[in-house]
């Protein structure tokens, strides 16, 4: 029966030749490759659950009274977005649960990129003939950024509100077109009556096929250009070792998706995630407090928090504080990524193509950049919960924010030197595993070789 | 023993110190002895509440004066039922406690500190059930929310009292906005009149009692919230979360992937 | 050496064989939750049977019953084939010289469908409408009530010393940028601002609730210190010098509205703001 399923398909498009040869592609298969495919399957339990949220929900801010299940709501005049939002949770069968499931699957599909992203830096994979897929990557990254923004402030709660009137005072801070920007993207003054459909359309329709075009280009491209492999054994910069697509790496990959899905479910049925009944409808005079946006925005949100008061003023005009910390951090953030495989040729790389992975310990210097970035967002990562932190301490938060203010300066520089000194170490000490260095290495690393 | 295990030993020792707080304090009043068991309200204040806050009220320089604007029956009962007072120590924190009397004698306790002379608001009638919890819920998150959440799990202030509030003793600030699960209706009623602490006022004429009834009924929701979708991950919102995502999410797929993957051991 | 074999393991067959039970058990357990009206931990719980049974059954069949490899094969080299590029080269050059020989019309045609794509860019502008004037005002007006969120007007005399309350203009209770904060700074605290001696009658202060940091509501009131502080990003404003910030990333203070008290004995304003409330902007000492 298979034999005449190919012969049908293979008359009508000539598939055969390109189908053997798929099922025979040899896929390195290190557990570090599979970063991306995480990433991948996340949002594929994004785009299921998201169907089925987006045949209920009401993109809409019309007044309505709220007559559902929810007891401290009922009477409250909320908007319709929100309404169909609380219908989802307790008025829709599995609705709940597939809420949930879409938001977990969003703070990991983000946490998978960048986990995914950190493992193509340390190992070089974004050099020649890969810095299309780099850009691709790092596109998609702020893609995936932008949907969880908005899709979590689509739902017009209390606290994702107030995420929406930070945005919008982002925006504003721009200079010369900032005003003209924000009152473009949410058609008028904050709280506008448009911008709950808007991130809508943008979240459902726009960025998912984006995303979706683009991941399809970033596998075609890995496919067409086979993936990198760590150097050692058989394996060459002209071939490729793994295991063969069929059966064993469809199944393997079959495997981690289910794996993925099963994780994302459990979370989404048995840890709560955003309560927004608890928050209650967006109303522009309230707040909560401790306010955070979601994980991924926290290094934005850390900045903003420690980031001194300080404006530019001259004549009458003004660049706003917040413009530093949400608008240029994140810009020269991103240059500097998009840049990197340019920046990193200059700095010790060729303009040869390669297949074969670099160890960490092979490119002390960027090891150690890479390190020292990582640290400066995780300090700005933490100083985004400096209000929680003051409370579990007990010490005030103007305290907590100088310590963090030092911090995100010292800690980087502390950071990549020590790491720099222990690729150094673990490089020229050539032993197989970091706890294996011995310890005279990391004292002087000079001395025991001659790089 | 590798360099491993050694710095996850030293870090699970840190770790462990930082969190042990010592032995549970029982209560041990100071003052005066004279009087072996109270009698009445007036023998407690004397043994217990007078070297810090006066023998007329008046205050010291260890407290306050209990002669205040707000001052009067309501306070009086808000700090004894929830253990704030009696302190031991001028430096100590007005946090909850089990109280230090019984219910009968806080009473006493009361009727005598309102003889003092505080003009402040007495025991305010309070009926959660004649609330309104829709009513509750919108007047909560306007005027309660940004301070104790809206979970309810408190908050954090800056600073809390500056150093001096209570006189020339150094006296630690304390910077925990409390949270509202051990609070009973009447906890709330008498915080809103009184404003305890760093605590705005919330008087009866911009928060008349069917207010105060409906917030109160919303705060006993709170107590026992819809938590439906899970564990509520101590209420704080998108930094458990993350931490979660982290940890339980992407940290069990990461071993998974592990698992399925090959690694460089694999290779023999 | 990178020899790995196909290793059988004695119950590899077993343990499969429950992992694919257990998930065919998780799939009948969810269909019948979910007939019976749904309950969201055990719809999360058999979800993770379900598809976690199977992806564990995946797992080790791929690990100890399909072949490990490991399997070579050739990378091809990328890099072109000469031929192949001076080829393309020739073909796209023939194809352009067709048009480049036409010069004039060649930039004609440039010029056109730069047009085009510029207008097409106009559109956006119908997406908003002109900030104009309104980042400069609120709907605070002389002799409006201050009203709370529930329409309520608010009496002077009900406000007693540490007071603090969220006001609206009357009327005007879904108008996000005039949201106040009315204080009752008590005697001790209080202090007469020059230029705003009658600003504050009987101690009450109004400041905009809208952070002039990022627009949070700056809901907490700390009144022991008489600080307002903003949840979101822990600016603090020192209400009796005029809600300056002390500390936190805000660098204005929060506008402070003139307050009076009407014949009746209600809170009422006796302008709008005298400069725009919440964050900054380009233009915002540029008022039109």
């Amino acid at each position: 029966m298979i034999k005449a399923t190919v012969r049908w398909l293979d008359e009508r498009v000539g598939a055969t030749g390109f189908v053997r040869e798929s099922l025979n592609k040899v896929f390195p298969d290190h557990w570090s490759f599979l970063f991306g495919e995480i990433a991948l399957y996340a949002f594929v339990v994004l785009v299921v659950t998201g169907i089925f949220l987006a045949y209920f929900f009401q993109p809409s801010l019309a007044q309505k009274v709220y007559t559902g299940g929810y007891a401290p709501l009922h009477g409250a005049h909320v908007s319709a977005a929100y309404d169909s939002a609380l219908n989802l949770s307790f008025g829709v069968r599995a609705g709940l649960v597939m809420r949930q499931t879409h938001h977990w699957a969003a703070d990991v599909f983000v946490a998978a990129i960048v986990v995914h992203l950190c493992r193509i830096f340390f190992t070089g994979a974004f050099r020649k003939p890969r810095e299309i897929n780099w850009w691709i990557g790092l596109t998609l990254l702020v893609l995936a950024l932008f949907n969880g923004f908005t899709g979590y402030s689509m739902l017009d709660d209390l606290l994702s509100g107030t995420g929406l009137r930070i945005a919008y005072s982002i925006a504003l801070s721009i200079p010369f077109i900032g005003t003209w920007m924000a009152f473009l993207v949410f058609g008028g003054e904050f709280p506008s009556d448009r911008i709950i459909s808007r991130l809508f359309t943008t979240h459902v329709f726009i960025v998912p096929a984006l995303i979706t075009a683009l991941i399809a280009v970033h596998l075609a491209i890995v496919w067409r250009q086979k993936h990198t492999q760590f150097p050692g054994g058989a394996r060459t910069d002209r071939n490729v070792e793994g295991v063969k697509f069929w059966p064993t790496y469809a199944a393997k990959s079959t495997a981690l998706f289910l794996g993925v899905a099963s994780v994302l479910t459990a979370l989404g049925g048995l840890a709560q995630i955003n309560p927004i009944w608890l928050y209650g409808p967006f109303r522009p005079e309230t707040v909560t407090s401790p306010a955070q946006p979601d994980w991924y925005l926290g290094w934005t949100e850390g900045a903003l928090r420690i980031f001194p008061s300080w404006e530019i003023r001259f004549h009458g005009f003004v660049i706003a504080n917040p413009f530093f910390p949400a608008v240029l951090l994140p810009g020269i953030t991103f240059a500097l990524l998009y840049l990197w495989p340019i920046i990193d040729r200059r700095f010790g790389g060729d303009r040869e193509p390669h297949h074969l992975l670099e160890r960490p310990r092979d490119r002390p210097g960027r090891t150690a950049l890479g390190a020292a970035a990582l640290t400066f967002y995780m300090v700005l990562f933490l100083a985004g919960s400096n209000d929680l932190l003051a409370r579990w301490l007990s010490t005030p938060v103007t305290t907590i924010t100088w310590v963090f203010r030092v911090l995100v300066v010292v800690a980087p520089v502390v950071v990549g030197l020590a790491v720099h000194r222990a690729m150094k170490a673990f490089q020229t000490s050539g032993a197989e595993a970091f706890s294996k260095v011995p310890l005279r290495s990391f004292l002087r690393p000079r001395l025991s070789g001659d790089r | 023993m590798n360099r491993r295990a050694l710095l996850g030993c030293a870090v699970l020792a840190a770790a462990a110190a930082c969190t042990y707080a010592g032995p549970a304090r029982r209560y041990e009043p100071r003052g005066i002895q004279s009087v072996a068991v109270p009698a009445s309200g007036q023998d407690v204040f004397a043994r217990d509440c007078a070297w810090c806050h006066g023998n007329a009220g008046q205050g010291t320089r260890y407290g306050p004066s209990l002669l205040g604007d707000r001052d009067g029956g309501a306070i009086t009962d808000f700090m004894l039922r929830t253990g704030r007072m009696p302190l031991q120590d001028p430096a100590q924190l007005a946090r909850r406690h089990p109280p230090a009397y019984t219910p009968a004698l806080i009473k006493q306790i009361v009727a005598y500190v309102s003889t003092l002379g505080g003009p402040g608001p007495g025991v305010p009638a309070v009926d959660a059930l004649s609330g309104d919890v829709r009513h509750g819920e919108e007047l909560y998150q306007t005027n309660c929310a940004s301070c104790h959440s809206v979970t309810g799990v408190g908050g954090t202030l800056t600073q809390g009292s500056p150093p001096g509030v209570r006189g020339g003793v150094a006296s630690r600030s304390d910077v925990v906005i409390p949270g509202l699960k051990a609070a009973t209706s009447l906890d709330v009623a008498e915080a809103m009149r009184t404003g305890p602490g760093a605590m705005p006022v919330f008087d009866d004429k911009t928060f008349p009692d069917p207010d105060v009834d409906s917030i109160a009924r919303y705060v006993q929701y709170l107590r026992h919230p819809d938590n439906r979708g899970g564990l509520d991950l101590g209420g704080i919102g998108p930094v458990a979360e993350g931490f979660v995502a982290w940890v339980f999410g992407l940290g069990v797929i990461l071993l998974l992937a592990r698992r399925i993957g090959r690694s460089v051991r694999d290779d023999g | 050496m990178d020899e790995r074999r196909d290793t059988q393991h004695r119950f590899s067959g077993g343990a499969i064989a429950w992992a694919f039970f257990l998930s065919f058990c998780g799939s009948v357990g969810l269909a019948i939750v979910y007939t019976l009206g749904g309950q969201v931990q055990l719809e999360g719980a058999l979800l993770f049977l379900s598809l976690g049974g199977l992806a564990i059954g995946l797992v080790l069949w791929s690990h100890w019953l399909m072949p490990q490899g490991p399997d070579l094969e050739d990378r091809a080299l990328l890099p072109w084939d000469q031929r192949d590029e001076e080829q393309a080269e020739r073909a796209f050059a023939a194809g352009m010289s067709e048009i480049a020989r036409r010069k004039f019309l060649g930039r004609l045609l440039g010029a056109a469908v730069a047009a085009f794509g510029f207008t097409l860019l106009f559109p956006i502008r119908s997406l908003g409408s002109r900030p104009g004037s309104a980042l400069y005002k609120t709907a605070w007006r002389r002799g409006a009530r201050a009203v709370t969120p529930d329409g309520a007007p608010v009496r002077a005399d009900g406000l007693v010393d540490n007071a603090f309350l969220t006001v609206f203009p009357e009327g005007k209770t879904d108008q996000a940028d005039s949201q106040v904060v009315l204080i009752k700074v008590p005697a001790g605290a209080f202090k007469t601002l020059p230029g705003r001696e009658d600003w504050s009658p009987e101690r009450i202060v109004g400041f905009s609730k809208i952070c002039t940091h990022a627009g949070c509501p700056v809901g907490l009131y700390q009144a022991q210190t008489a600080d307002l502080y903003c949840p979101c990003h822990q600016s603090v404003f020192y209400v009796p010098d005029g809600a300056v910030p002390t500390s936190g990333p805000a660098t204005r203070p929060l506008p402070q509205l003139p307050l009076a008290i009407d014949a009746e004995g209600f809170v009422v304003a006796q302008s709008d703001f005298h400069e725009p409330v919440g964050p900054a902007f380009w233009r915002l000492g540029r008022r039109p």
